[in-house]
């Protein structure tokens, strides 16, 4: 797992700039589409600004032709000017009134019969008009009923040569309906007189209640000549706001977008951009995983074949370590025989030169001598079994004898170390064509097993008999028994039960396996059965009679009175232990 | 007269250190088993153990140890037929130590000095 974790890790290294690569690009787009909203805005404005400029300009220019025919203004009546001017207001239905004015400010006539006499003169946008002789815009005028108007104003030269001003009232119905409707749908256009009052306004109310924007950021860059957008939050609503200023007049136009709506693209692009980079990062990180899992796999894969190579080599190791503790012990059981005949051999020779050597020990001694020799002799024929059998240069030697034969000399030469040996006879003797050294040493082999792994005085079994034309030779004793994972490896080389190991019971490990090879050798088999742990174990040789199974003369010759079924014996040949 | 325990599971090593032992003016105890050896421990008092190190059942090695908790301080000798007995001997802090197959005289005088 934590290889998997690195190749995530790794992964994750890697595909992170690719990440950061493509948010920059989606940032860049965000942006480049946000700049694109913020001049689509501000193309708004200036749209604005030129519309409100025609929208002056073409009633100034009206203006000044109708300025051309009032040279004789003052010499007509009141009455009759108020008419003429009456008549030319109707050119459009914008014109909410005009007025002739002298050049000391006061008005000759106007719409109304008490607009006569009134004074203008301190007017600002009659003294620019004066002053420079050119077309003016007042500032805004907002009427009781909300709806804004301004007066423009063109000089006047009368016949007599002195020079009056006509002032025309232009309600801004048509620029509000061209700014706010015609213009576009979504935004908000306001239109703003040089002292800062709203004229147009989608929201008529405000324009009614003067709403004064003098020191609003859009409106004050604006004044300066500047066409810019500023973002701002206004009414818990972000706003894109566009402004422009009006050549001339010194006003401003603005458009003000809801933000979100203004850069819905931006947004559109960003949401896009973010989708496809989870996507991709999401493709990247599940295509991670499988091909982690994959690499991870091929990864564990790898490391079970390492894993196997080195059970391998431990398995070989355990082998070597096995032989090396067959060596060891090997040793050991050769090296107690051994000092036991050498150090007998010499403590009877210093008894003997002391003259302190008794009957009694002389015997005892030789005893032991010929016990070690005899067990020595049987680890020696063993060990060369198995070199024998490994070599492949194993021969029988067969003989026709009597099995019941064979099995008293083994059961003399196998240590029985004071078990009580019980036979059940075959009915009939069974003479078999076997080599009588090697079956000696596989029941040995197995009387001396049933011997050590006994309580002590338990009674040994041994049962022979025929069956399906083979011999069979069954050894049971009431020792420690045989785990049911010892059965099939009791058999293999230098391989010991664990609960004999468990018991710390010396032995070779090797006399079951020679045991079997040389009841293999002879075509038969040697059977291993225990009902478990502490219940004993029975251990059966097979061999196959190649030969008649009685003759008169060996029968005579071998059988005992003793030998009959179910009758225990003790094995007399043997020497004590 | 010095006082000898002999834990030996092979009854012929046993039989012969015995002998050898008691020829020699020892006073000898013999153990069959590890167990049976500590067992006999506070009966025999002995000056020294002579120790077989591949035992069933409890190893010579074991039986030091054991002993050594139960505050018997002796001097031991080991008694082996691997040539592992030397590692041992010295793991073990043993007075002396003797491989199988062993000469008789060798045995006495590994013995003699272990007892001081």
């Amino acid at each position: 797992m934590s290889q998997h974790r690195r190749l995530f890790a790794l992964l994750f290294a890697v595909t992170t700039p690719l990440v950061v690569l493509a948010s920059f690009l989606v940032v860049i787009s965000v942006r480049e589409s946000k700049e694109l909203a913020r001049q689509d805005a501000t193309a708004l404005a200036q749209a604005g600004t030129l519309a409100t400029d025609f929208f002056f300009e073409g009633h100034t220019r009206t203006l000044r032709a109708i300025a051309l025919g009032l040279g004789d203004a003052p010499e007509l009546s009141e009455l009759e000017l108020r008419t003429r001017l009456s008549e030319f207001s109707t050119t459009s239905p914008e014109w909410d009134g005009m007025s002739v004015v002298r050049a000391d400010g006061i008005v000759l006539a106007g719409m109304r019969a008490t607009s006569a006499g009134a004074d203008l003169s301190e007017r600002r946008y009659l003294k620019e008009l004066f002053a420079t002789d050119r077309p003016v815009v007042s500032e805004g005028i907002v009427s009781i009923e909300g709806d804004p108007s301004v007066i423009v104003g063109t000089p006047l030269r009368f016949d007599d040569g002195t020079i009056g001003a006509l002032l025309g009232q232009v309600k801004l119905g048509t620029l509000s309906k061209v700014l706010t409707e015609s213009l576009t749908a979504d935004a908000r256009v306001g239109l703003i007189d040089s002292a800062g009052q709203t004229l147009v306004h989608p929201d008529r109310a405000r324009v009614a209640g003067l709403l004064n924007v003098a020191d609003r950021p859009e409106v004050i860059s604006a004044w300066e000549g500047e066409t810019r957008t500023v973002e701002v939050e206004r009414g818990g609503t972000d706003l894109l706001v566009a402004s422009a200023p009006v050549s001339r007049l010194g006003w401003v136009v603005t458009v003000a977008e809801d933000a979100a709506a203004a850069y819905a693209e931006a947004n559109a692009i960003a949401m896009r951009g973010i989708i496809f980079i989870a996507l991709a990062a999401s493709a990247v990180f599940v295509g991670g995983w499988f091909l982690g899992g994959k690499l991870n796999r091929s990864y564990e894969a790898m490391h079970e074949a390492q894993l196997a190579e080195a059970f391998a080599r431990e398995r070989a190791e355990a082998a070597l370590r096995s032989r090396e503790e067959f060596i060891s012990i090997a040793s050991h059981e050769l090296r107690n025989p051994v000092a036991a005949i050498r150090g007998f051999g010499q403590l009877m020779q210093r008894r003997l030169a002391r003259g302190t050597l008794t009957d009694d020990d002389l015997s005892d001694y030789v005893d032991n001598v010929a016990t070690s020799g005899a067990y020595l002799s049987r680890l020696v024929d063993d060990l060369l079994s198995v070199s024998r059998l490994e070599g492949g240069r194993l021969e029988l030697v067969r003989e026709n004898v009597d099995v019941m034969a064979i099995l008293r000399r083994a059961a003399a030469e196998a240590p029985l170390a004071g078990h009580p040996l019980r036979v059940n006879p075959p009915a009939e003797p069974i003479i078999a064509s076997i080599d009588p050294d090697r079956v000696t040493q596989i029941l040995v082999n197995l009387l001396e097993n049933a011997a050590k792994y006994s309580p002590e005085g338990a009674e040994i079994l041994v049962e022979v008999g025929l069956g399906g034309g083979e011999l069979h030779v069954a050894v049971t004793d009431q020792g420690i028994g045989l785990r049911e994972e010892d059965l099939a490896r009791l058999f293999a080389p230098f391989a010991r039960a664990a609960n004999a190991r468990d018991a710390n019971i010396p032995g070779l490990g090797l006399g079951l396996y020679v045991s079997r090879r040389l009841a293999e050798a002879h075509g038969g088999s040697l059977l291993a059965a225990s009902a478990g742990e502490g219940l004993g174990s029975t251990f059966t040789l097979v061999l196959p009679l190649s030969v008649g199974r009685q003759s008169g003369e060996l029968e005579a010759q071998k059988m005992q009175p003793a030998d009959e079924p179910g009758t225990p014996i003790e094995a007399v040949e043997r020497s004590p232990a | 007269m010095s006082r000898i325990l002999v834990v030996e599971d092979d009854a012929a090593i046993r039989r012969l250190a015995h002998d050898l032992l008691v020829d020699e003016g020892f006073e000898v105890f013999m153990a069959e088993t590890g167990q049976e050896g500590l067992d006999l421990l506070p009966e025999c008092q002995p000056d020294l153990v002579l120790l077989d190190l591949m035992m069933p059942s409890m190893d010579g090695a074991t039986f030091a140890r054991e002993m050594e908790q139960r505050h018997h301080a002796l001097p031991v000798v080991v008694l082996s037929g691997s040539r592992e007995i030397f590692d041992t001997a010295a793991e073990l802090g043993a007075a002396g130590a003797i491989l199988k197959p062993f000469d008789i005289d060798e045995f006495v005088q590994t013995v003699r000095r272990a007892i001081g």
